[in-house]
């Protein structure tokens, strides 16, 4: 073994970005030269682009705004469409604060305190595969005459920004009273939040915004009723896509969609690297569509309509239908009237239901996930 | 008939044609044990580095190619990998010394799809294994002081449960 010569470092990083992050992390003790190699951004870089995509970070919320108890547990699609309620085993979950995003295996957590003048808010940023968390970012201040009163509301969103090698997170504080929202934004590793932009204010459903190709979006609707020539309690769905790159809002309609209240809440996510729209439609049929490219609002495809007869869903009550993961042409959905899973096929619309979910009180949200080495801060 | 005949000889004269190209582009490789090794041009083509020689040269006559860092008892395990369509379970046959001297040769020839497939059998080797099994596999000495080493392992305990046995 001593007569071979050894393998050049180039070599090593080559070798050690095929390993999973465990064996990596136990591997940091081998010698000083592998402890420094094993975070080389080559290796980094390239163990991330081999990583497996198939992974979700699932979260079990008490309420889709709540930020006071929020499960988390990670799941491959496979097994998830599987065996969906396996992903809720309470031993696998760990109990977080507010989920902001998930980018690159890095999760954005939130955290705020109220102090007699104001309102802090910050973020720690986590890397669940090497189990390091990053010390706090500084604070976003809000003072107490925009705060307290009813009419504000933060949204916050995280993700990537590959022009300038920064994970950013993205908050947004509207006022609706004076229909306007404030963008900041912070970098990680700066030493402040920036304040980016300020824009007519824009109604969120969910409080978290989904991450894509250096963009952060969230599905509303714009505060400005005349805007489309719509009534007043029709809206036209939109998806604010903030761009990480360029730090600019566009607003993208969703197609044949005209939002009515109070019916039940549309929902965004991602699927196969697409962003994608789930709504209600006239309390008949349940519609989805995918952004194929999210910089490209001519990009839209249909990926469902289908009947709520044809799920074996009684669309006359309150229907609430979440997309959680697509496996091939098989979307699993969450029925929260019902509480229970549905496999539904796009092929051939056949539907199959999966054991019910124990806790009524949860609802179930689904993120991207991707084991990776990359340092929180 | 006649049409047939002249596009029979068309074949043929072709095929000739190919023969005699072939017959041209022929490339020796010499290893380091001083044994010649003639290889087809299309053998050479993944390898990036003598590729980029050739190109240089720019000559349609045959070549020779000194590789004194490559012994002929693993040019010749290349040569079964590449005619084997670098299938696995040839890799799975290769010893631990064998598949590490491939990886470095596939690394100074610039041998693309040779490299990703030894350094990703070199890593499912050592996926499970144990930080002294990695020492020894790869004839590294450990630079950490003693308490370095606590430190370290104590930062990552989870990481050091379910390793196989050496």
């Amino acid at each position: 073994m001593a007569s071979a010569p050894n393998l050049p470092e180039e070599l090593i990083m080559e070798i050690l970005s095929w390993l999973s992050v465990k064996s990596l992390m136990r591997f940091r003790c081998v010698s000083k030269t592998w402890n420094s190699l094993i975070f080389h951004p080559y290796v980094v870089k390239s163990h991330l682009g081999r990583s497996s995509r198939n992974t979700r970070v699932v979260l079990k919320l008490k309420d889709l705004n709540d930020e006071a108890c929020t499960l988390l547990s990670f799941c491959s699609i496979p097994r998830l469409i599987q065996n969906p309620a396996s992903s809720f085993d309470d031993s696998r979950q760990h109990p977080v604060k507010f989920f902001i995003g998930s980018c690159n295996g890095l999760l954005c957590l939130h955290d705020s305190l109220s102090i007699d003048e104001c309102e802090e808010h910050w973020v720690h940023f986590w890397n669940p595969a090497t189990r390091i968390l990053s010390e706090p970012s500084p604070c976003l201040r809000l003072h107490s005459h925009v705060y307290r009163t009813k009419s504000c509301c933060m949204k916050f969103g995280f993700g990537y920004d590959d022009r300038s090698d920064t994970y950013k997170v993205v908050a947004i504080i509207s006022d609706t009273r004076i229909r306007q929202m404030k963008v900041m934004v912070y970098g990680m590793g700066d030493t402040c939040w920036k304040n980016i932009l300020t824009c007519p204010s824009f109604f969120t459903f969910q409080q978290v915004g989904y991450y894509l190709s250096a963009t952060v979006n969230w599905l509303g609707v714009s505060l400005e009723g005349d805007k489309c020539g719509t009534s007043a309690n029709k809206e036209i769905l939109e998806i604010l896509s903030y761009d990480l790159r360029t730090d600019t809002c566009r607003y993208l309609p969703v197609p044949d969609c005209i939002f009515e209240l109070p019916f039940s809440e549309p929902h965004l996510g991602v699927l196969n690297g697409c962003l994608c729209v789930s709504f209600d439609h006239k309390r008949t049929n349940f519609v989805a569509f995918l952004l194929k490219e999210v910089r490209d609002e001519t990009s839209w495809i249909r990926l469902l309509n289908v009947r709520y007869e044809s799920l074996q869903i009684d669309g006359s009550l309150h229907v609430v239908v979440v997309i959680l993961c697509m496996y091939g042409d098989v979307l699993l959905l969450a029925n929260y009237e019902d509480l229970e899973f549905i496999l539904f096929n796009l092929k051939d619309n056949k539907v199959e239901r999966t054991p019910s979910f124990s806790n009524p009180d949860y609802r179930i949200l689904s993120f991207d996930y991707v084991p990776s080495l990359i340092l929180p801060g | 008939m006649g049409e047939r005949g002249e596009e029979w000889e068309a074949v043929m004269l072709r095929k000739a044609e190919e023969e005699e190209s072939k017959a041209v582009k022929k490339v020796k490789l010499v290893t380091s044990d001083g044994v010649t090794m003639e290889v087809e041009i299309s053998t050479v083509k993944e390898m990036e580095t003598i590729q980029a020689f050739m190109n240089a040269t720019d000559t349609d006559n045959s070549i020779i190619f000194p590789l004194p860092k490559v012994s002929s008892h693993i040019l010749s395990r290349i040569m079964e990998l590449m005619s084997g369509e670098y299938d696995q379970e040839l890799v799975k046959r290769l010893s631990h010394e064998e598949l590490k001297e491939i990886c470095m040769v596939a690394n100074y020839l610039n041998m693309k799809t040779l490299l990703h497939l030894t350094a990703s059998a070199i890593a499912n080797l050592i996926q499970n294994k144990s930080v002294e099994f990695v020492r020894h596999f790869f004839n590294i000495i450990n630079d950490f002081t003693p308490e370095e080493e606590v430190q370290l392992r104590k930062t990552h305990e989870w990481a050091f449960e379910g390793v196989d046995e050496d």
